[in-house]
């Protein structure tokens, strides 16, 4: 017993030198050769230089890798970085528990002049913290506490405005192929899908105006984000009820959706197109998905960082459209990047590179989205941009509701708060 | 005397070697993978320690789902569904909260799901001879996919759609209480364990089935016992993360429930199955976790290569225990 323990320790012993060995080896060689990574080395420059304004970007639990959401957040903080000179460090929280206490040690900490929170599940505990903490500065990008507080700005989007220009865009593809019937497949019934529902109603009914085309939309709410499936059968309902240009705006759930337009496709049933929203989906299936709405998150977290750097903190709300850049529809550079990414992750499919991507989504946009259809956008876009109209906002389902019907009967005005519709 | 001093020292001894290899091997592989390695280390130990209010809630759940898998371990039963009767105990204990928001009924609920789910395992094994592990496994992401269809369909908050209604404010606890609540509940599984005759029967039938059949030790109610023990506490901590965390919610993703139970089976064996030793290792690697958070801000580490560090610290310090294990299971 004895003599196997002390052999056991030997070689443990003997074990630990030699792994130390090598270690240090490689070690004094790597400290030799100068730092490994550029992580490192901006980490390292940043740290030293005094008076540099410093920023945090905290991510939602699932953190980088998700093509979308984070992914955006990170890339509007590195445009902040590269172009406002601030220092950006970012971190994770493992799960909803840990937000509160990570956002309490950040702000009693008071390193950081903002605190970028990304994403709606840092709400609650904003909550909790804000008011504790009045001389921290907090960012809450694509949610609302609900609350105003002078050391918290929340920023969002206008989704309207990108719904009405997907709206005009896909009525005009559905004349292109044939059809007077575009749907959407939606998530939950919550006030972001009420304002792109509005958006997208009133873009389909714009063109009916403007063209006198008459226009049918399906809209449906599938109750989830996650559910590919849900999304799939939906997508196949309205597709037999002959619409024949889908939006997706579920998530996880609209990939379903995606799926049942390629197999409709595939299966010779004749021609259907999905459209994407958020980040830029196009590289999913190119021949099918010749749009996406975009929704700039990183257009957001610089918008705040921005705000420090100038000095000029304006709490409260803030929404972004049109004009800021804040929604749109990508372009070709936007389908480009996000197709790069997707090709590193090996996501892109059947064999093709980022440059077949654009090729292929730039084929299909000339070909099916019409001329008159792409001026009647522009037109509207001008008429946002400008301020000349602005769309409202349902401050409940019961406005929701009424704004609707009344888009349904063909009143425009209804869904705007500022101009109106000749 | 020698013999007491010897085990002394080899238990003192054990984990620093272990932790002491684990750390050569995490700088090894911070060096490959282009890391400041002793920075990322350092902040890790350094930072994850600091706010104990922070440390102990974080350990709490770790803490049962620790003694989740170690009681039934003692008999010899391989609970790899702590993660399931987590879930199953936080979706009764949410459900039940809004009818009766009393902190007692609420956290027995969530007693009562681990329990359901640990008991199915144990009747299977006992009456069918399914593989505990295969049968746990599957029940686990049965559970994930219930839970996440019923927050998503029935529990969500009309406000707030991607997360669950609060726990009513009259059914929620300090996080204080719920540290002690585990704290609690590990002295008394260690006094069930060994100054009881269930532990007993427990302890025999999990060293040796032989020996406990000649004793007159039914080996099956062994299991049967020590799985209902077990997959009750998972099912506690389920309960007691939407009442003594903030905010006191589930969200769809599950983020607040997901990868505790599986962590358990870590903590377990790295308190070599003693109630109060699997105290001590909640709060470690509770303190890894933290800690492993703070690096990816203050280094830049990725927090996919700060998970692979805990894990091989983890690993690391519980392979005497898994040697152990494979050793008995040659003998045998």
């Amino acid at each position: 017993m004895r003599e196997a323990f002390s052999r056991t320790v030997a070689v443990v012993v003997i074990g630990i030198i030699l792994i130390a060995v090598v270690a240090g080896v490689i070690y004094y060689y790597t400290m030799q050769s100068g730092p490994t990574s550029t992580i490192t080395t901006t980490q390292m420059t940043t740290a030293t230089m005094p008076g540099k304004i410093k920023i945090a970007i905290l991510f939602d639990v699932g953190g980088r890798g998700d093509l979308s959401f984070n992914d955006m957040a990170a890339l509007g903080a590195e445009r902040a970085r590269r172009d406002l000179g601030v220092e950006i460090v970012y971190q994770t929280p493992r799960s909803l528990d840990d937000m509160v206490p990570l956002l309490e040690s950040l702000s009693r900490s008071g390193e950081y002049q903002l605190l970028v929170l990304v994403g709606f599940l840092w709400t609650s505990p904003l909550n909790v913290t804000a008011d504790k903490y009045p001389s921290q500065k907090y960012a809450l990008i694509d949610a609302t506490t609900g609350v105003y507080r002078p050391n918290e700005v929340d920023i969002l989007f206008r989704e309207q405005e990108v719904g009405a220009i997907v709206g005009i865009l896909a009525s005009g593809m559905a004349y292109s192929i044939n059809s007077s019937t575009i749907g959407a497949v939606a998530g939950m019934s919550i006030p972001p899908l009420w304002k792109f529902h509005i958006g997208y109603l009133f873009g389909a009914k714009y063109f009916e105006k403007m063209t006198g085309k008459k226009i049918n939309l399906i809209w449906q709410y599938t109750g989830t984000f996650v559910d590919p499936q849900k999304g799939y059968i939906a997508a196949m309902q309205e597709l037999e009820q002959g619409a024949r240009v889908l939006y997706g705006l579920a998530g996880l759930t609209h990939v379903g959706m995606f799926n049942a337009v390629i197999d409709w496709n595939r299966q010779g049933k004749g021609l259907a197109f999905g459209i994407g929203q958020d980040a830029s989906q196009e590289w999913y299936a190119p021949q099918y998905i010749p749009l996406s709405g975009s929704k700039r998150v990183d257009v957001a977290v610089y918008t705040a960082i921005k705000m420090i750097v100038e000095n000029r903190w304006t709490p409260g709300i803030i929404t972004l459209g049109v004009a800021e850049e804040g929604v749109g529809i990508w372009d070709l550079d936007g389908v480009r990047y996000f197709a790069e990414i997707a090709y590193e992750e090996g996501k892109l499919p059947g064999g093709m590179n980022p440059d077949d991507i654009v090729r292929i989504v730039n084929e299909t946009r000339t070909k099916y989205i019409p001329a008159y259809a792409k001026d009647l956008a522009d037109n509207l876009m001008k008429m946002l941009k400008s301020g000349e109209i602005v769309f409202r906002t349902p401050r409940d389902e019961n406005e929701y509701n009424s704004i609707i019907s009344e888009l349904l009967k063909g009143n425009l005005n209804a869904a705007l708060e500022k101009g109106s519709i000749t | 005397m020698r013999g007491s001093a010897y085990r002394f020292l080899e238990s003192l001894l054990q984990p620093l070697i272990s932790l002491a290899i684990a750390i050569v091997i995490s700088i090894f592989f911070l060096q490959i993978t282009g890391y400041p390695s002793l920075r990322v280390i350092n902040v890790m130990f350094s930072t994850g320690y600091s706010d104990i209010q922070y440390l102990l809630t974080k350990a709490s759940p770790y803490i049962l789902t620790g003694l989740a898998f170690s009681i039934p371990f003692t008999a010899r039963v391989f609970n790899i569904g702590g993660e399931g009767q987590l879930y199953l105990g936080a979706l009764l204990a949410l459900a039940s909260s809004y009818y009766t928001g009393n902190p007692i009924f609420v956290a027995l609920a969530g007693v009562l799901g681990g329990c359901i789910l640990a008991l199915s395992v144990a009747l299977l094994r006992i009456y069918r001879n399914v593989n505990e592990v295969v049968s746990a496994i599957m029940l686990n992401w049965i559970m994930y996919y219930l839970v996440s269809f019923f927050i998503g369909s029935y529990l969500y908050d009309p406000n707030a759609p991607y997360q669950s209604r609060p726990v009513p404010s009259t059914a929620t606890i300090d996080s204080n209480i719920m540290f002690l609540t585990a704290f609690m509940v590990a002295v008394i599984s260690y006094i069930i364990l060994r100054h009881t005759a269930l532990g007993f029967m427990i302890r025999v039938s999990g060293t040796s089935v032989k020996s406990a059949i000649y004793a007159g030790i039914d080996p099956r109610k062994s299991i049967l016992y020590s799985m209902i023990l077990g997959g009750s506490l998972a099912g506690l901590a389920g309960a007691l993360i939407p009442m003594g965390v903030r905010p006191h919610v589930i969200d769809s993703t599950m983020a607040a429930l997901y990868g505790i139970g599986f962590l358990g089976i870590g903590v377990g064996l790295l308190g070599r199955n003693n109630p109060f030793g699997i105290i001590l290792s909640s709060i470690f690697v509770a303190g890894l976790v933290i800690g492993g958070q703070n690096a990816e801000r203050i280094t830049g580490i990725a927090p996919e290569i700060v998970d692979v560090i805990i894990g091989i610290i983890v690993i690391s310090l519980s392979a005497p225990m898994i040697f152990k294990i494979i050793k008995r299971g040659a003998v045998e």
